[in-house]
């Protein structure tokens, strides 16, 4: 091959020689990649004092509303420091973050799935000890001690919960029911025969490649009131049968109100979780009752009908059903964990976990904190049902997040299979037996 | 020795005295180095060694280590490519009369211009991008825009000028070895970087996804076969290949039903290509965009309320005088064809007999998006049936079924062959209509997606099993597939 002069030889050597100088003149500059941590070198100094810009990763689930929410939420804290949080929402987080793990390309920091992954992280070490990040007195005495307990592994804080939700609440029109009922067959009795509404209960349990969770919240919220927290117990971690009979007998409840629901077995399974709520607004009313988590306030403010908290709708928490184990509650809420330890990461972390961070989601409505110095509410509905979550009794975390991946997707769809087929109960639960019985899904917990 | 004394320009024949004097492999490698730019080169390589040693140990140990050892490779390697060709100098400076080495015979350190790349890009591009980046973000306002770019402005800069470079860098390095080696090793040298890309990503994670398929879930112990036993005994994996084998036929049969039947009647009518259009449009969206039309259309309302789905609106509509109910498409699981009544000898084997109507449904979107693929294919092989054929089978007396059945349905078969194979693949590969429109639930998981949940669920030997069988099932038709074109193509 003939190269002109021009580019052959000589030429070459004083660039390279100069970029050489140059290279060996720059401190331990860092990249601004897009978010994925490449080749650090080494000596980044460590912050002594406030950090100043930089970037945090952050990858969640949430979308749409929800990630405006967030990203509200972190505004202040980009003004205040100028760091940039560059947030990726992702229906997939299990799989963004169980490959991340094992290729170690994570986000700095990211929303956990549920603390039996945050767990199994913890002890694979992947997650940082967040003991070393934030002000642990001041944390533990500003939050709720259910939510510390759920997110700390082998004594050391692994994810701190950044809006919490209280499940179990039955939502009611109070335009059309005076009486709140008392207990649990004052419920059963009023949704049998529920004129003028056309049926007891609104049910929805679609919600795409997660379809099922509603019900599998109607099967936690009635085990544990009708077996109490150590069946619970027992049971989420795989030691306690489905085919025993309390479980039946949870499942049998749920099929009762199945059958008092609006549109039958056909609609609850069609029906989207965030549309179930409306035929509590429509006039005849469609239903009575609608059972769910306190995050479908946000859910009813988008209805044609526009309804108002207190006016058009209230709740009372789901009665007790058996009296030994009176008060009890379940809860979820949104985990957080921290992979990378940068300044700007624990920055962002300590800034999360604060009441001024937290009021900011709280204020937009749909979410309730665990930190006990977030007090506003932006309704009586909302502050209602934080002060459920507050004073309970018995207080547990949503039992299919706390079981391993398996156990939980076939839960999902056996709620599904239930209530299409009820006459199959037997083979479905022992089908969900199998799955808790498989080493498989158990064996790595 | 005399060298070639005779005439040329003064540097060269100083060259060659040079040579002459100190005669042999040594005289052949000074003249070499006499050369300015190879010499700088090799000066510059070695001081980029020594010196990123001493000056920047600690990047390259923290940073690239391995790189660092590459390029000492390569430059060893360089040393050898020079000793080799030696003896080539050596001859080319003793040859006497007319032919003259000149200095395209005097080829680069093609290699020691790839240690020089690899040092520059690793010390100098990432101040550099930082300060591109700075100034952009300037420029833009966002730091993040800023980094963007910078990035964007490496992609396209750096990559030409990698392919580039790499073509120019083994031009030179192949000048090193005689003419007949060069072009039995050029097309290798080129074909070089593609196939090394297809073995990383295609070659090396078959045969890892195999071998991960005989070990447990955490990847430490062999297990033989165990990960294909659960497979076999799991009923939600036979669901799915069963669900497979529902898509293989129905999938199959409707996409080159509905083709060739559209193919045949469209056949040169006025409106054809409009007609041809409409049906190819599909083809255009992605899968997941057709299984978000498609819920919408399949959606279900409470009998008595407006009808939100196309299809039940219609269905209600039109069946109105039987009063027709609408059907939840995509949850409905009754059985459409009550096939193979089989006695229930092996428990649960009822389920797998079942066609289910959501099934169907799903299927039915996946054919909708692929008629037009097969359409097209079996158009033109109609095409290419000679039309005197069949006019003379007209003539003949021959009515439209008998052409159909007799001559185009025998022409068109190697066609509809190849097209057949080529959905039997699709079938098999089903992976985004099931999973965007009920995730696999509601029995109408299939294999691919069955692979998919496994790892969602951190079993790793047992989405490489199934992975393993799903690549078992697809590879014979694919040699069938390729079979048959080869056929096709040689008959052209």
């Amino acid at each position: 091959m003939h190269f002109p002069r021009l580019i052959r030889g000589r030429w070459l050597v004083l660039p390279v020689a100069f970029a050489l100088v140059v290279a060996a003149c720059q401190p331990g500059a860092t990249t601004p990649g897009p978010g994925t941590p490449g080749p650090t070198p080494a000596g980044t100094p460590d912050a002594t004092g406030p950090v100043e810009g930089g970037t945090v990763t952050v990858i969640g689930t949430w979308g749409g509303d929800e990630q405006d929410a967030f990203l509200a939420m972190v505004a202040p804290f980009e003004q205040r420091t100028g760091i940039d949080v560059q947030y990726t929402g992702t229906r997939d987080i299990n799989t963004v973050l169980t490959t991340g793990v094992a290729s170690g390309i994570l986000p700095d920091l990211a929303g956990l799935p549920g603390p039996g992954q945050m767990q199994q992280w913890a002890r694979d070490g992947a997650l940082v000890d967040l003991s070393t990040v934030l002000d642990v007195g001041q944390y533990e005495s500003t939050t709720a001690p259910a939510f510390v307990e759920l997110g700390t592994v082998d004594g050391k804080i692994a994810g701190v919960f950044i809006k919490s939700a209280i499940k179990g609440l039955i939502w009611y029109n109070p335009n059309h029911v005076t009486d709140i009922p008392g207990s649990w067959s004052d419920v059963e009795s009023m949704a049998a025969s529920p004129s003028p509404a056309g049926a007891g209960w609104c049910i929805g349990i679609e919600s795409g490649a997660a379809s099922g969770w509603p019900g599998t919240d109607w099967i936690e919220n009635i085990l544990i009131r009708q077996a109490g927290p150590d069946v619970y117990d027992a049971w989420w971690q795989g030691d306690h049968p489905w085919t025993s009979p309390e479980v039946r007998q949870a499942f049998e409840t749920y099929g009762q109100a199945v059958q008092n629901a609006h549109g039958g077995a056909t609609a609850v399974v069609s029906t989207n979780f965030g549309d179930a709520g409306q035929p509590l607004f429509t006039d005849p009313p469609g239903c009575l009752f609608h059972h769910q988590a306190s995050f479908i306030t946000g859910f009813f403010a988008e209805f044609p009908q526009s309804p108002q908290p207190g006016t058009d709708y209230d709740f009372f928490v789901m009665p007790d059903m058996n009296d030994q184990y009176a008060g009890a509650v379940t809860g979820a809420g949104d985990l957080f964990g921290m992979f990378n330890d940068t300044p700007q990461a624990r920055a962002l972390m300590q800034y999360l976990v604060t009441a001024e961070a937290q009021q900011i989601w709280v204020d937009r409505g749909g979410a309730l904190s665990g930190n006990l110095e977030v007090t506003t509410y932006p309704d009586d509905v909302s502050s209602a049902s934080a002060a459920a979550l507050r004073e309970a009794n018995i207080f547990r975390f949503d039992g299919s997040d706390l079981m391993p991946e398996a156990m939980n997707a076939a839960f999902w769809q056996a709620m599904v299979d239930y209530t299409q087929n009820p006459g199959q109960l037997d083979a479905i639960l022992e089908r969900l037996d199998g799955v808790r019985t498989d080493p498989a899904t158990y064996g790595g917990q | 020795m005399t060298g070639g004394m005779t005439g040329a320009g003064g540097a060269r024949d100083i060259r060659t005295a040079y040579l002459a004097m100190l005669g042999g492999p040594v005289g052949a490698h000074r003249w070499y180095l006499g050369h300015r730019f190879a010499c700088a080169a090799y000066v510059v390589a070695l001081a980029l060694f020594v010196g990123s040693f001493l000056l920047f140990r600690e990047r390259v140990e923290a940073g690239f280590g391995q790189l660092w050892l590459v390029a000492l490779a390569l430059f060893i390697g360089q040393l050898l490519l020079d000793a080799m060709a030696i003896p080539r100098w050596v001859a080319l400076a003793n040859r006497s009369g007319e032919q003259r080495y000149t200095e395209e015979d005097i080829p680069w350190p093609p290699l020691v211009i790839a240690v020089i790349a690899m040092f520059a890009f690793v010390l100098v591009v990432p101040p550099l991008l930082g300060v591109l980046g700075g100034v952009l973000g300037q420029a833009f306002g966002s730091a993040r825009i800023g980094a963007q770019g910078a990035l964007v402005v490496l992609v396209l800069i750096g990559v030409p000028t990698v392919l580039v470079g790499y073509i120019v860098l083994t031009e030179q390095a192949l000048r090193h070895f005689p003419p007949r080696f060069q072009t039995g090793m050029r097309p290798w040298l080129w074909l070089f970087p593609a196939l090394a890309f297809l073995f990383i990503f295609l070659v090396y994670p078959t045969i890892l996804t195999f071998i991960r398929s005989l070990q447990d879930q955490s990847g430490t112990t062999f297990v033989g076969l165990a990960n294909y036993e659960w497979f076999v005994g799991s009923e939600g994996a036979l669901v799915a290949l069963r669900n497979n084998m529902l898509w293989l036929v129905f999938f199959t049969l409707m996409t080159v039903g509905f083709g060739l039947a559209i193919a045949i009647l469209l056949d040169r009518v006025r409106y054809e290509s409009a007609a041809k259009t409409v049906i190819f449009v599909p083809m255009a969206i992605s899968f997941v965009a057709a299984a978000v039309i498609w819920r919408f259309m399949y959606d279900w309302s409470i009998p008595g309320t407006p009808q939100t789905g196309t299809v039940n609106a219609l269905l209600v509509t039109l069946g109105s005088p039987v009063d027709m109910q609408p059907i939840d498409w995509v949850r409905d699981q009754r059985n459409m064809l009550g096939l193979l009544p089989l006695p229930d000898l092996i428990p649960g084997i009822e389920r797998l007999t079942q066609v289910a109507l959501n099934n169907i449904s799903l299927i039915f979107v996946g054919a909708w998006m692929w008629t037009g693929f097969c359409m097209v294919i079996l158009s033109a092989g109609l095409k290419g049936i000679s039309t005197e054929l069949l006019e003379a089978a007209r003539v003949d007396g021959a009515n439209e079924w008998q052409v159909f059945r007799r001559i185009i349905l025998p022409l068109l078969m190697p066609t509809i062959a190849v097209v057949s194979t080529t959905m039997i693949i699709f079938a098999l590969k089903t992976f985004d209509i099931p999973y965007a429109m009920t995730a696999g639930t509601l029995d109408t998981q299939v294999v691919a997606l069955e692979m998919w949940n496994q790892f969602r669920f951190n079993q790793y030997g047992r989405a490489s099993a199934v992975a393993v069988v799903l690549l078992a099932a697809i590879v014979p038709v694919m040699l069938i597939n390729i079979r048959r074109f080869r056929e096709q193509e040689a008959m052209r």
